[in-house]
């Protein structure tokens, strides 16, 4: 959870910090590379959408816990499927503490966000014209305290008793209950734009399928 | 019909927040007459009662002209004046206004209490300005500079050297003692004694048969009237180039320090729960329903007087070369909403409070001219300063939910949820710093504390009950303890690190202040813990008890 002044988790070597990143970035690109027939266009857009989200997240850092990520994962996970969803989250995170600052605090944050990319590929949120967006908001919702959790398990040390942990979850509840209804808010201004324009990417998983059904045609 | 409801509690809701602070701004007012007065600054409040207002000057101690007092209608048309021939210092004790009444001692029509430079206390018949008596007392360098009290049918005087005790009616002298030298410092008076500061630091305590006792030595001088609180006697010492407040416990006259403020105190007022205080950098709102701790800022030059316009403005003069008068808002929760300049044709340095009379204003500064405001007639105002922000915000909310029912009107309800998240969105992110705050305070006290489970025994048992801070570095330990008084994480830490010469670099943002480094050290951070518990709170924010292990810790792997 968010906590506003205290510490991220331990200090991290330059060296350390690199290793991080590299790993982050190599698997991103596995979870991409591993898919069949992603096309130009499907890689352009995909990257466009990393690219705005982190500009958004960079812009709306000063607010707190204000996170246009969360949501933005959600609908990649549901639309793209959880290997495009995670490796989305993944070079978000990235991107954006570059900027913002990079540090352990990366790891769990591309963990939590990887996390809700993947519940949102357990969503069925219907079709760009039957949209179900009850459901968006609710995941929205769920999806701020599962990232805040994850998250905050950067600042577990060996020193961290289970009764620290939780006086420190216990401080971070308002900045919860802000994140969930930031992205109740992204979810209902932009959520079923997003989820239009994610569309017309095929997920991994549908392509697959397509792939298995071209054999099965073909044979 | 349920959403238009929604809307319409969103819309009160939006209104009562932001609204009941903007509300309380000076009214439109208007210059209905000035006189130039002899020369001479107005250091001190002038008084309006009963169709007159009475002021006086301060005289210079050069040249022939001397100190006096004056009374006009509230036309403007002078009524009496009295000059104090033998005064060759600068006055600054206020008046005292005397309604008639009468006591065991006798009774007295309406008169005006001057105290002279001189070491001269005189009464004035308020209707002519003739003295009914007058008594001097000790004059070194100067006489009579802090303000008078009334004791039922007495008057208790701040004399240079200490306190006299007299019947109003007669002047005869109750008691007289010997205290430290004075200058500027009022009386206070409490069911069972008066208390006073001097130039010392040391605060007496002087019980009604005139027998005085030293209750405590700050340090510094005390220039104002102590002040007492739910919390104890609130006092603001002066020291060099800074001040320091300090609250003392009347019943064991122990005394903490609470805050460490600017140069050259202001003095201080209080209603029933705050403590209004001014120096050079800031003026402060204190909570005495919570030990007198700092609730808000604003920053500013007051050296002078403060004054109440009403329970929520405080208005005061700028002490500065253009200097107005400022208004000050606060609300019911001691936070500051809004600050108003209040521009006169006099405008400049400027130690006197203004006076308030039914929709009328007297003020004077040191141009040494008497103005009299009448209320609601033209604006003069000088909004330059005004912080429009809240209500820019209220507007565009407002308006934004406005948009939000119309499109709900034409069944685009999708624009209508958006509207509404947008604004509860912002309404919450406006208060989520106070909000995360009181949280934090709540899950504070609500945590269960060992305090035994951080106390080494090998401190010294002096530091039992004291404020101890611990400063952690690769599981090596410092440790500065007998510590009091201090309110804050942060000021308990700075204190500690004042005494062990620690280096603490600290960084304000919107959510308070961040301790980037100590010693150089700034690791991926600083952590602290409160009697074990960990802290949820920037240290500024974070309140600690009188008795408190705080332990900061670097963090790094």
């Amino acid at each position: 959870m968010f906590q506003a002044f205290g510490v991220h988790g331990p200090e991290l070597t330059p060296f350390a910090d690199m290793v991080i990143d590299v790993l982050l970035v190599g698997l991103a690109f596995a979870l991409l590379v591993t898919a069949p027939r992603t096309s130009r266009h499907d890689v352009y857009l995909l990257v466009t959408f990393v690219a705005a989200v982190t500009a958004l997240r960079v812009l709306l850092q000063p607010l707190p816990n204000v996170q246009p990520v969360t949501v933005a994962a959600l609908l990649v996970g549901a639309q793209l499927g959880a290997r495009r969803g995670v490796a989305f989250a993944v070079l978000v995170t990235l991107l954006s503490n570059l900027l913002i600052g990079d540090g352990w605090w990366t790891l769990f944050q591309a963990a939590g966000w990887s996390a809700v990319a993947i519940l949102g590929s357990q969503l069925n949120l219907g079709t760009a014209d039957k949209f179900r967006s009850g459901q968006l908001y609710v995941a929205a919702i769920c999806s701020a305290f599962m990232f805040d959790f994850i998250a905050s398990l950067s600042i577990v040390t060996s020193a961290t008793t289970l009764s620290d942990f939780a006086v420190y979850l216990a401080h971070g509840i308002p900045f919860d209950v802000l994140h969930a209804l930031g992205n109740l808010t992204f979810a209902v201004w932009f959520g079923h734009f997003v989820f239009r324009a994610l569309e017309s990417i095929d997920s991994l998983e549908e392509l697959e399928q397509s792939v298995v059904e071209d054999y099965v045609v073909e044979g | 019909m349920v959403r238009r409801t929604v809307l319409a509690c969103l819309l009160l809701a939006t209104l009562s927040v932001l609204f009941p602070a903007q509300a309380m701004t000076p009214e439109s007012w208007k210059l209905e007459w000035e006189i130039d007065l002899p020369e001479g600054y107005i250091t001190t409040h002038p008084i309006i009662d009963n169709g007159s207002v009475y002021v006086r000057t301060s005289g210079f101690w050069t040249g022939e002209e001397r100190p006096q007092v004056f009374a006009f209608s509230t036309g403007g048309e002078e009524r009496w004046n009295r000059t104090s021939a033998t005064t060759v210092q600068h006055d600054m004790s206020p008046l005292l206004l005397l309604s008639s009444g009468f006591g065991p001692c006798g009774s007295w029509p309406d008169l005006i209490a001057v105290g002279w430079a001189d070491g001269t206390v005189e009464v004035l018949r308020a209707d002519d300005g003739t003295s009914l008596w007058n008594r001097t007392s000790a004059s070194q360098g100067w006489g009579i500079t802090g303000a008078i009290a009334q004791d039922g049918d007495h008057l208790v005087v701040p004399t240079r050297t200490g306190m006299m005790r007299l019947c109003i009616s007669s002047g005869e002298m109750d008691f007289e003692v010997e205290l430290g030298l004075g200058w500027r410092n009022g009386i206070l008076t409490t069911d069972d004694a008066f208390w006073q500061g001097d130039e010392s630091g040391n605060i007496w305590k002087v019980s009604r048969n005139g027998t005085s006792s030293l209750i405590a030595d700050l340090g510094g001088s005390i220039r104002h009237a102590p002040i007492q609180t739910s919390s104890g006697i609130f006092v603001h010492v002066q020291r060099g180039a800074t001040s320091t407040i300090h609250l003392l416990n009347v019943t064991n006259g122990s005394t903490v320090t609470i805050h460490q403020g600017g140069a050259s105190p202001a003095i201080p007022i209080s209603n029933e729960r705050y403590v209004v205080t001014g120096d050079s950098s800031f003026l402060s709102i204190f909570d005495c329903e919570r030990n007198c701790s700092l609730v808000s800022e604003h920053p500013t030059t007051t050296n002078g007087e403060l004054a109440w316009g009403s329970a929520q403005t405080v208005w005061y003069p700028v002490n500065q070369p253009n200097g107005n008068w400022a208004v000050t808002t606060i609300t019911e929760t001691g936070n500051i909403t809004s600050t108003v300049n209040f521009s006169t044709p006099h405008d400049g340095y400027g130690t006197a409070a203004p006076s308030f009379g039914e929709s009328r204003i007297a003020m004077g500064n040191d141009a040494g001219v008497l103005m009299m405001y009448v209320q609601q007639l033209t604006v003069t105002t000088d909004s330059q300063d005004y912080d429009w922000v809240p209500i820019i915000g209220a507007i565009l909310l407002i308006s934004t939910l406005s948009i939000g029912a119309y499109a709900s009107s034409l069944n685009r309800n999708e624009w209508t949820w958006r509207l509404v998240m947008l604004v509860l969105l912002v309404s919450t992110l406006a208060i989520t710093p106070d909000l995360s705050s009181r949280w934090s305070q709540s899950v504070i006290e609500n945590s269960s504390t060992d305090g035994s489970d951080t106390w080494n025994e090998t401190w010294p048992e002096s530091w039992i009950d004291t404020q101890i801070v611990i400063l952690e570095i690769d599981g090596e330990q410092q440790v500065v303890g007998g510590l009091n008084g201090y309110q804050t994480a942060l000021d308990l830490t700075l204190a500690a690190a004042d005494e062990a010469s620690w280096e603490v670099n600290v960084e304000s943002t919107e959510l308070g202040s961040y301790v980037v480094s100590i010693n150089g050290e700034e690791g991926s951070g600083w952590e602290y813990f409160l009697n074990g518990e960990r802290a949820g709170q920037s240290s500024d924010r974070q309140t600690v008890s009188d008795s408190i292990i705080l332990h900061w810790r670097l963090v790094r792997r």
